[in-house]
């Protein structure tokens, strides 16, 4: 998996000189690379680590006191051996012929070591970088589940991971990724679950990855989602370990990559994005409620300006005529065309939301009264707006942040459909969702249809789309694992 | 073939639904005949055993062709008759496809937009099924089962909201003008539809019982018709028979809480109907050539069948009148007797004739 150059490979030579200043050139005399030249007995000895990413005690106590100090080794034939057996039994040392492969080990926060006279070096996993606390989950918040999320270091994510699926059959598949970024990245799933065939259609997707650097899950997901063109991507995120667990179970495959929470999951259906962890936690009934609201905020936050513009615009006749005298009395004091006003408001709530999400928390509550008040309350009475339209704006903001997951499409869709509402009325509105439908059903990820177990109607499915069946009905979640194609 | 995807009978079952639906009853009648709306609901028997017999003689054709359509099975005995065949079942879809855009833009410019132009619309229909048609059969045929879901649900609360105004008294006599009246008009209902005409292409790419399905759907669409032309009849009485618009003046009538009128739910569904209908025959005719063509690239070839499409919309969309009188030609009869029964069952013929000579 490693993207090793055609560059000729420089072997270690059994001199200590010549290796370990091989090993300083390969990291272009970088001020934090440690070189510690130490004698084992009356062997020379050079340690390398990079400064911050070893755990500092660690190397104290299981290296330079046992070498030193523990073991004053006279004799120094078969070192290496020696230094295996000796020094930290039990971790995963490997030996390194290359200076390539030593220098990725101590970028990875190995310790390596260079025996005078041995033509491998020796290298142990000592890695002990600052990183982040496990926290709570910033984008998939929920009730009564775990509060625990997945953090920007990928073994801390795997330990997450295990303490929920502690079974064998959890694989995990260490790869690199990124040429010159060398990411960590992780491939995993149950192996009795998982069908060999998607596992196959992953890794060979993931094999022909070729990027200079990975720096988040999002540089590997085009890579990963289906070809197509298509507005909605299927491939799945999540930052929650509870999540990724329970797609695992269904026969799923997910992908993390070191530095970034949001681990990636494939194949994801259209249908995954309605569903949350509560709806796990709380009675089937209430469930099923959820379920249908989240798919009728989808519906409002996508098509609702759009047609209350066609609406206004071209079909008044079809509101009720009290309701349409308020909304007409209201727009026509306007000065600007409702379809202007719309893509407007709309314009401005995307620019309030991007500046709450990037701007420091300190000014968020500023930003909210000069959204709230100046953009809102002043521009109806300044008569700019019409409040009909402010209160579409609202209920559509509200309703997408319900569903979160479906923003980037949603806000495009959005400014879509009250372009095509304000040119061809409810006609446009509805064309648009039969291409929308089509866009969702022409989608077939890793030949699962992605508007499955809809359409295709899948029935050994249907225990977890939109009702979840009782769970003492409920044994083992087969969303996946019920579907062949 | 497998590049194309495959359909499921279900989802056929759903693409065949939705198609036939729109092409009904957005334009019933023309308007230069009468049937009285007791004589109307009755139609369906005789509509239903016609189908059922050009139903027994696609399946008869196909079972024939071994695996293969017929324009395969057509190829099997001269690639210019394969190509001929190709040539004549895609035109006939551009054909049905550019009525069916001509019939859906009658009703929208009087429905919808009243004295508009509405080119700029039928392009963008076009566009639409255009970019649908390219999407292949899958995608339209899981879309279809969605809507037609909603379709079904959207008739039964139509139906439902209609109760109160169902007066026995509307209902009339049947037979008070003899059987003749009758069946000529079933004979036009079911040689003006494209359905099983479609049946003899998209064959091999359908997944399931053929038969089973094609004949279940004759049966479910005519007991439909006949449930919605019995309320038709008992809501609007005499003012329903001359309408062209039969579904849509039962939505207008239609009263649902607050909301006066629930035409726009049909409208809006019917939009949907006639995108999927068109996507499909431009997919078809697209498929038809790309049988006894195999170098015809999909996206220009399905472009020239879309630009067909609107040819015979322009040709054919002037007025309901001259509309009605081109749908309700001699020749439209010949062209779907052509090709439901005389070209298949020539083909089937000579396929036999020339296996018996073989052995």
């Amino acid at each position: 998996m490693n993207k090793n150059t055609s560059e000729e490979k420089q072997y270690f030579t059994g001199n200590i000189k010549t290796d370990s200043n091989a090993v300083k050139n390969a990291f272009g005399g970088s001020f934090d690379l440690i070189a510690r030249e130490i004698l084992f007995g009356k062997t020379p000895i050079y340690i390398f680590i990079i400064d911050g990413m070893c755990d500092e005690i660690k190397i104290i106590e299981g290296v330079i006191k046992p070498l030193t100090e523990i073991y004053p080794e006279t004799n120094s034939k078969n070192l290496n051996d020696k230094i295996q057996k000796r020094l930290f039994k039990g971790t995963s040392v490997k030996l390194r012929r290359t200076v390539e492969e030593a220098a990725l080990d101590i970028i990875m926060g190995n310790l390596v070591l260079i025996a005078d006279g041995e033509t491998e070096a020796v290298s142990f996993p000592l890695q002990g970088f600052p990183k982040k606390a496990v926290n709570e989950p910033q984008t998939e918040q929920n009730e009564r589940g775990s509060q625990e999320a997945f953090t920007d270091n990928f073994k801390d994510n795997t330990t997450l991971l295990r303490r929920r699926l502690r079974t064998p059959s959890l694989t995990i598949r260490q790869i690199t990724l990124g040429k010159t970024s060398n990411t960590p990245a992780l491939i995993c799933y149950l192996s009795d679950r998982v069908s060999s065939e998607l596992l196959d259609k992953i890794t060979k997707r993931i094999d022909k990855i070729d990027l200079d650097a990975v720096l988040g899950s999002g540089y590997i997901r085009p890579f990963i989602d289906n070809r197509h063109p298509s507005f909605f991507t299927d491939t799945g995120i999540t930052e929650r370990p509870d999540t990724f667990a329970s797609m695992l179970l269904e026969g799923r495959v997910g992908i993390i990559v070191d530095g970034t929470p949001y681990a990636l999951i494939v194949p994801y259906l259209f249908i995954d994005y309605f569903h949350a962890v509560d709806d796990y936690l709380s009675s089937p009934y209430y469930a099923l409620f959820m379920r249908v609201l989240r798919i009728v905020c989808f519906i409002i936050a996508s098509t609702l300006p759009g047609a209350f513009v066609a609406i206004c615009l071209f079909h008044p006749e079809i509101m009720p005529a009290d309701i349409m005298y308020g909304i007409s009395a209201a727009t026509s004091k306007t000065p600007f065309p409702i379809m202007i006003e719309a893509l407007t408001i709309h314009f401005i709530y995307e620019i309030v939301r991007e500046a709450g999400l990037r701007m420091p928390r300190s000014v968020g509550h500023a930003v909210s009264i000069v959204g709230a008040l100046v953009i809102g309350d002043a521009a109806v009475t300044a008569g700019l707006i019409a409040a009909p339209m402010l209160i579409i704006v609202a209920l559509t903001a509200i309703s997408s942040s319900v569903i979160v997951k479906l923003h980037e499409p949603v806000a495009i869709m959005r400014f879509g459909f009250i372009l095509i509402g304000g040119f061809t009325g409810l006609y446009g509105i509805m064309l648009g969702i039969g291409l929308m439908l089509i866009d969702i059903c022409s989608v077939s990820p890793y030949g699962i249809p992605f508007s499955a177990p809809v359409s295709p109607f899948v029935l050994k499915a249907q225990s977890d789309v939109l009702l979840r069946r009782n769970w003492t009905k409920f044994k083992k979640k087969k969303l996946i694992q019920g579907m062949k194609f | 073939m497998n590049r194309l995807g495959k359909i499921s009978t279900f989802q056929m079952f759903a693409v065949l639904l939705l198609s036939r639906i729109i092409a009904l009853f957005t334009f019933m009648l023309p308007s230069t005949s009468y049937l009285p709306s007791g004589d109307r609901i009755i139609t369906v028997i005789p509509v239903i055993i016609i189908e059922l017999v050009f139903t027994a003689i696609v399946i008869f054709s196909l079972k024939n062709c071994g695996n293969k359509n017929i324009i395969s099975a057509a190829s099997d005995i001269s690639s210019v008759l394969g190509k001929a065949v190709s040539v004549a079942y895609a035109l006939c879809f551009i054909w049905f496809a550019g009525i069916a855009v001509s019939r859906f833009e009658l009703f929208i410019s009087t429905v919808m937009f009243p004295n508009s132009e509405l080119y700029l619309m039928t392009v963008i229909l076009l566009s639409a099924a255009f970019y649908a048609s390219l999407k292949g059969p899958e995608a339209i045929g899981r879309a279809s089962t969605i809507l037609s879901v909603l379709l079904g649900l959207s008739i039964i609360f139509i139906l439902i909201s209609v109760t109160d105004e169902f007066e026995f008294t509307n209902l009339k006599p049947i037979l008070t003008q003899g059987l003749t009246p009758i069946l000529r008009f079933s004979f036009y209902i079911s040689t003006r539809t494209v359905e099983l005409i479609t049946i003899l292409v998209i064959a091999p790419i359908i997944k399931g019982n053929i038969k089973r399905m094609t004949a279940s759907w004759v049966v479910f669409f005519g007991a439909l018709t006949m449930v919605i032309l019995f309320v038709l009849a008992g809501v609007t009485g005499e003012y329903g028979d001359d309408q062209i618009f039969p579904l849509y003046t039962l939505t207008v009538i239609a009263k649902f809480g607050i909301f006066e009128r629930l035409d726009d739910i049909l409208t809006g569904l019917w939009v949907l109907c006639a995108f999927i209908q068109v996507s499909f025959l431009i997919f078809l005719s697209y498929f038809s050539l790309k049988q006894s063509y195999k170098k015809a690239k999909k996206i220009p070839v399905s472009f020239i069948c879309t630009s067909g499409v609107f040819a015979v919309y322009l040709t054919t969309s002037q007025t309901v009148t001259s509309f009605s009188e081109i749908i309700g030609s001699f020749a439209q009869d010949i062209l779907f007797i052509v090709l439901i029964s005389v070209l298949p069952l020539l083909i089937t013929a000579i396929n036999f004739i020339r296996k018996r000579k073989s052995a």
